[in-house]
């Protein structure tokens, strides 16, 4: 009721900008309706952490239709052989990985050896140097990357990463570059994987970046 | 520690030869994340996303104020190129494209110190894009950006530097 004794038409809601006060059913409603203010756009879809040796990390739910900037953290990857770690597309819920189409272009710089260099492809088969593994006590990789448009069937879907890792030459290495599957295909799932052997220890999340119009 | 991004706003324009991103920066946040993946060139070839920040007033800052140093790589070509500058009037750029709307770009950028009066603002980017001009492809950029001069800013302009683009953003601050 106003001040002047009427009912006034209710404020449009929308996120940063909800107007009155809320019941807690008013506040699940816009919450399902997006039109709530709730703060926390990094959205974590999911966490895997290592239980058992495994191959590889499927990420099947990644909610491509809700982002389209996901966010990937890697945590003490171990690899059970030397090893890079990659990374691959899906566009059939996880049935099938992409093995083709992947371009990149990746810097590095380490710490011994040979100082800094590149590593690129126009025809690779698939997203690179996520990490360098190495199968001894302490070798280990940790980054974050970012993938953009996976679930636009319209554009390419690009990545950039950057990471450090303990490698198998007891190098101290970074990476850091950009990625691209360049195909205009709406994907689904995503595989993190070490190029041999098995994964013997890891923590790796993906988050959705929500933002609204 | 940060924790979380919270949404500032988003903008989305088409047909345009600059997008202003207006009073995103506020007393609220030290550090601010933007992120794109929509960057479309409109009647030109391999355009560059430059950026420039906006003063107090919501006014471009043209001046020559910035110092940038940016690595490119080509997933085509070999070694890689440096950009830098002591004094210049834009930032780092991110995105290099041609006129073909299945190319594109994903970046995130991110922001330190941009309201602080008394401090320079810092930035950090990381692109990927597409060019397919004469057979090229795939772009990687990765820069950094300082505004040196110790002023209030509150928002920053994209811009290209011929033909009109569309674009897409939104502006988060790091809690």
């Amino acid at each position: 009721m106003s001040e002047y004794g009427y009912i006034p038409e209710a404020p449009e809601q929308s996120f940063g900008n909800n107007k009155g006060i809320f019941t807690p059913k008013d506040i699940y409603d816009l919450t399902r309706a997006d039109k709530y203010t709730n703060y926390g756009q990094l959205e974590l879809i999911e966490t895997q952490i290592h239980s058992s040796d495994v191959a590889q990390v499927d990420f099947t739910n990644i909610k491509a239709d809700i982002y389209d900037v996901h966010f990937m953290t890697l945590n003490n990857i171990v690899s059970s052989s030397d090893a890079g770690l990659d990374c691959r597309l899906s566009d059939d819920n996880g049935t099938t990985f992409e093995s083709g189409s992947y371009d990149y272009d990746i810097q590095f710089v380490q710490t011994s050896g040979t100082s800094n260099g590149e590593t690129r492809s126009t025809s690779g088969n698939a997203f690179t140097r996520l990490g360098a593994l190495g199968a001894n006590a302490n070798e280990q990789g940790n980054g974050y990357m970012y993938f953009y448009n996976l679930g636009d069937s319209t554009k390419y879907s690009f990545a950039t990463h950057q990471s450090s890792s303990w490698n198998f030459n007891a190098h101290l290495v970074m990476y850091f570059g950009s990625l691209v599957y360049h195909q205009t295909v709406s994907m689904n799932a995503l595989r993190v994987f070490p190029t041999a052997g098995s994964l013997t220890d890891f923590e790796i999340s993906l988050y959705g970046i929500k933002s609204y119009e | 520690m940060a924790t979380e991004l919270q949404f500032i706003k988003s903008v989305s324009s088409t047909g345009t030869s600059l997008v202003d991103i207006t009073n995103i920066f506020t007393d609220k946040y030290d550090v601010y994340c933007i992120k794109s993946t929509t960057f479309e060139i409109v009647g030109s070839s391999s355009q560059n996303l430059y950026r420039r920040l906006l003063d107090s007033t919501g006014t471009v800052i043209s001046a020559t104020e910035y110092k940038s140093a940016t690595l490119e790589g080509r997933a085509w070509d070999s070694g890689f190129l440096e950009s830098r500058s002591n004094g210049q009037n834009y930032m780092a750029t991110s995105g290099y494209i041609n006129d073909n709307s299945t190319e594109g770009v994903g970046f995130v950028q991110y922001i330190y110190n941009p309201y602080d009066s008394s401090s320079y603002t810092f930035s950090q980017t990381q692109s990927s894009s597409w060019n397919d001009n004469s057979s090229r492809g795939l772009v990687m950029r990765k820069g950094i950006s300082s505004h040196y001069n110790a002023e209030r800013v509150t928002g920053i302009r994209y811009y290209v530097a011929a033909g009109t683009f569309t674009f897409e953003a939104s502006v988060y601050g790091v809690q």
